[in-house]
């Protein structure tokens, strides 16, 4: 398959994901899916209109314009993006007010970093009311209702959130972390009286002298009277069917009994036919669930390539800056075993080959400036990434047992002095490392 | 436990309808394909 086209499938196939989610009204996870598809195809329109509807409803409007006109620019002819555009054109009074929300929101989150929750709390209260949708507002609410301690308020905004984007996993986890609401202990019913004018009382609001009224007798109104002569005609008609047509009935229940048998006969049919579809439908269930299991795991295996050519296009841009800092980073962290073509796999193999001549160095000195500032835990993971490129270098194994010992790993650094004085023996690093072992 | 502090540092600025022309300006649209076109230009291929 030609590689752009098998682009275009994974794209469409998170497409399709995303329009499934976005129907049962996960917005988080629509958004996810619509945005990987367009990572694999930006020419995606569907998903991009899409992806600016979910942003629309969970009150993000700029950034649902944003990708609406991004869409129209890429196809101007046949693009519902235009549509939607002159929509919210139209409706200026609304993207106004929408507009409002987006900078109050700003705003509210400026007076969180300078440290006036308070004021954002009464800001955002304000955002919500103007747009319920605007989960990441509500979101920001009831993170500060959390923190004020305010937890049954925040829980009434968390809910609120899953009634718009009902998979909200900040939400569903901030509910799920929070301790039951306290009871309101204490409060009274209120009494009252019904409609006959008997006072009711709550059990709550006994007292020793309180009496429950009965209800007391009335005359019968108009339209209970009407009802007992209805009664009174069914019971009459039923009187002189039982008492005066037994012939009938049991002509009617004869046939009424054939009727019956014909009906379990062809039920009797249905039920074999039935469990035959059953067991070709638990076939296919499995076959489906292997299908099913197959294409996640081409899936993750085709993002994991992804992630590869990724990594690649930035160390080859990391060279071309003459960063080679970056690009020996990059490096340790690449699987090229994982890319197919053959011209990839060339310009691999002469990073490789770089790294093995130079790279390893450069991770060595990083290590060595992150012990002169410190930071041994940074020290060690370079000088392991720079012996993980040429396992053979003396100094850097002396270095990372250095380290190590620094760590107080006594037992490791002791068995890398070792690999020192077994590896590279009759060199000074073996001498200095049987020195440091106490011998 | 959460730690709320450090969940209220993860909410970032909302784009405002008059950003919207700069954020299209810095639109960033390198998908899969274009990265994939480029290393074939870079060695020299007919794509």
């Amino acid at each position: 398959m030609d590689f752009l086209e098998r682009l275009g499938r994974i794209s469409n196939r998170y497409y399709n994901m995303g329009l499934e989610k976005a129907q049962s009204r996960d917005l988080w996870g629509a958004s996810y899916c619509l945005k990987q598809s367009l990572r694999f195809n930006k020419n995606n329109i569907n998903s991009r209109n899409l992806l600016g509807l979910v942003y629309s409803e969970a009150g993000e409007v700029a950034q649902a314009l944003r990708q609406w006109v991004i869409s129209d620019n890429l196809q101007p002819e046949g693009n519902d993006a235009r549509r939607l555009l002159e929509t919210a054109r139209r409706k200026s009074g609304r993207l106004e007010a929408l507009s409002q929300t987006l900078r109050k929101y700003n705003q509210a989150l400026e007076y969180v970093h300078s440290g006036s929750e308070d004021l954002a709390v009464l800001q955002l209260i304000r955002v919500v009311e103007d747009n319920p949708k605007y989960v990441k507002a509500q979101l920001l609410l009831a993170t500060l209702l959390i923190l004020g301690k305010d937890y049954s308020k925040a829980q009434k905004h968390l809910r609120q959130i899953l009634r718009y984007d009902r998979q909200n996993p900040v939400a569903i986890s901030y509910l799920n972390q929070m301790r039951p609401i306290e009871p309101i202990g204490g409060k009274e019913m209120e009494s009252g009286k019904d409609a006959l004018g008997n006072v009711i009382l709550s059990h709550r609001k006994m007292l020793d002298d309180d009496v429950i009224l009965p209800s007391s007798y009335r005359e019968n109104t108009g339209w209970q009277s009407v009802v007992n002569i209805i009664i009174g005609l069914i019971l009459g008609a039923a009187a002189i069917y039982f008492l005066v047509m037994p012939a009938n009935t049991r002509l009617v229940n004869q046939a009424h009994n054939q009727e019956m048998l014909d009906f379990y006969e062809k039920l009797n049919d249905k039920n074999i036919e039935a469990a035959r579809l059953g067991g070709e439908a638990s076939r296919l269930q499995e076959l489906y669930d292997e299908i099913s299991l197959t294409l996640q795991d081409l899936e993750e295996r085709q993002g994991y390539m992804q992630k590869q050519y990724q990594t690649l296009a930035s160390i080859l841009d990391a060279y071309t800056k003459d960063d080679m800092r970056s690009a020996v980073l990059l490096y340790t962290d690449w699987d090229p075993s994982v890319i197919p073509d053959e011209t990839s796999k060339t310009i691999a193999d002469r990073i490789h080959g770089d790294m093995l001549s130079t790279g390893y160095q450069v991770l060595a000195d990083m290590a060595a400036s992150a012990r002169q500032q410190g930071n041994l835990e940074r020290a060690a993971q370079y000088y392991e990434d720079s012996l993980a490129i040429k396992p053979d270098n003396p100094q850097a194994i002396f270095d990372l047992a250095k380290v190590t010992k620094q760590q107080g790993q006594e037992e490791e650094a002791n068995r890398l002095f070792g690999r020192v004085i077994m590896e590279f023996p009759n060199t000074d690093l073996a001498r200095q490392a049987k020195e440091e072992r106490g011998y | 436990m959460i730690d709320f502090e450090e969940e209220l540092e993860k909410f970032k600025p909302s784009l405002e309808v008059e950003d919207i022309e700069d954020a299209l300006v810095g639109s960033d649209l390198t998908d899969m394909g274009d990265i994939w076109m480029d290393m074939m230009r870079a060695m020299g291929k007919q794509v």
